[in-house]
């Protein structure tokens, strides 16, 4: 680490910049693109738990195999996000999940058998129903081109899983 | 069981022999853990995170056999005095909360009895050697608590042992996941009142007369005695009882100069868990659920323990104190 001292005029920008800043931190992107990365991520990385949940509970060959290509196209849609917030010069997602998103997760957890089945597969139809809601809205009206780009690419994998996911529930809710 | 009466007396002899020649003070054995307090730590990335290695044990199980290994605070606990010459009794102290409870009471200076499951020998052993590398008197006193003449006897061993008591822990207890009420045999439901509701009725019984002004009861309950999941039916309940007891005796002990608390604990990542307590599908993704994404370590919540033993905190009873990881009440 090279420490060569600053020029003196971006010192004194510094120093403006620091009696300028509000009492609000200062954040890259507007509040509708950083409220759409922090929810898509949080979107991806429910659906790596869920699947991680399923895979090591379900014994359904149907459920294991939806579970595992989750994992697969959530670790993808990871990759892509964090390029596109790179790209953006956005800060990247904080890890975690919604509120609502960790109480369906402790309430899979609970479940096992033929009750455990049912419940990821009426929960993922309901997570991909929202998250294809998510990218919807920004695609259409997102602030951010990098980040709309994302969201328009990111649309047609989340409506795939959400058929495949309606596809079981009628395969496993039915009965 | 007078076999292993024997036994345990024997062990008690041992044991005293043993700690009555080990001369280091408290404080010069928590010397390795020293650093632990230079900085400020981040309780994100402090601790592992989900998902886990699904993995199974025969309960109660044992912490030297998880994955990752709990940490009950062997290497990072540093006492300061605060316990300096009491005596505890803490059950279940083999492994998980009470394991880290009684590293914790040791280091700051009180000799400490714990109660284990015979089949946890092995764990009991491991907290004895770091009870005695402090310093102080460790006793292990194996038996299975859901009998009335087993919990007398405990108390009995504990305050011939320790010569007193001060502190009492009521930790131990069944807990086993099970989705549907229709699955829940008698038997079941019967061991786990008797260990997690009978059992300390008797213990308090039995230690009541031998405790002084400024002697502690602490229970451990649970977030799931105010919030329970669904396959937790048993437990959960047992846990409402617990948080109950500690307002109630509270109030009746504090004539006597007792002061009785509990602790609440979120997901922690202890035996328990791995032998029945939850399913494989909830432990491979175990604290996912809480705000810190990460199961809580018995070691976070040592302090908390110390804290409702300890004098400063004499104001303290009819009280559940918390580590919930974001989640979870009172």
């Amino acid at each position: 680490m090279s420490r060569r001292p600053l020029p003196r005029s971006v010192v004194a920008a510094l120093a403006m910049a620091m009696v300028a800043t509000p009492t609000i931190a200062q954040q890259a992107g507007s509040r509708q693109t950083r409220d759409f990365v922090q929810a898509a991520a949080q979107t991806d990385q429910f659906e790596i738990l869920e699947a991680t949940t399923a895979l090591a509970q379900s014994q359904n060959p149907r459920i294991r195999t939806f579970a595992q290509a989750m994992i697969e196209a959530h670790r993808q849609t990871t990759d892509q996000l964090k390029q596109a917030v790179a790209k953006a010069g956005l800060e990247q997602p904080e890890p975690g999940l919604s509120g609502d998103q960790s109480m369906f997760l402790a309430a899979l957890q609970s479940q096992r058998g033929g009750d455990f089945d049912t419940t990821y597969i009426r929960q993922q139809v309901l997570a991909h129903h929202a998250a294809l809601a998510v990218e919807q809205g920004y695609a259409s009206s997102g602030d951010d081109t990098t980040i709309r780009q994302a969201a328009v690419s990111t649309i047609p994998v989340v409506a795939a899983h959400l058929q495949m996911a309606e596809r079981m529930m009628i395969g496993t809710d039915g009965p | 069981m007078d076999d292993t009466t024997r036994r345990q007396v024997m062990t008690v002899a041992t044991l005293g022999a043993a700690a009555a020649m080990v001369s280091a003070p408290a404080t010069a054995m928590a010397a390795p853990g020293s650093q632990a307090r230079s900085g400020k730590q981040d309780p994100r990335t402090k601790y592992p995170k989900p998902p886990f290695k699904p993995q199974s044990q025969p309960w109660p199980g044992l912490a030297s056999q998880m994955d990752p290994r709990p940490d009950h605070g062997e290497t990072s606990y540093v006492g300061s005095g605060r316990l300096a010459g009491r005596k505890a009794l803490i059950t279940g102290g083999d492994s998980g909360m009470g394991r880290a409870a009684a590293i914790a009471y040791a280091r700051e200076g009180a000799d400490v009895a714990i109660n284990h499951l015979p089949e946890e020998a092995a764990d009991a052993r491991e907290v004895v050697d770091l009870i005695r590398k402090a310093g102080r008197k460790g006793v292990s006193i194996p038996g299975d608590i859901r009998t009335p003449d087993v919990c007398q006897r405990l108390v009995d061993q504990a305050v011939s042992a320790l010569g007193g008591l001060d502190i009492v822990v009521c930790n131990a207890a069944r807990q086993q996941s099970i989705p549907s009420i229709l699955d829940v045999s008698d038997d079941e439901f019967d061991r786990t009142m008797k260990t997690n509701i009978y059992a300390p009725f008797w213990i308090i019984r039995a230690a009541v007369p031998h405790l002084d002004p400024g002697s502690a009861i602490i229970g451990t309950t649970s977030e799931q005695a105010y919030n329970p999941d669904p396959d937790l039916y048993v437990y959960a309940q047992t846990k409402a009882a617990t948080m109950n007891y500690v307002k109630s005796l509270a109030k009746q002990l504090a004539s006597k100069g007792i002061r009785v608390n509990g602790v609440a604990p979120g997901p922690i990542w202890t035996p328990l868990q791995v032998s029945g307590g939850a399913s494989q599908g909830k432990l491979v993704t175990f604290g996912a659920t809480s705000a810190l994404g990460r199961p809580g370590q018995p070691a976070e919540l040592a302090g908390i323990f110390v804290r409702l033993a300890e004098d400063d905190g004499s104001y303290t009873t009819g009280n559940i104190y918390g580590a919930g990881g974001g989640q979870g009440q009172p």
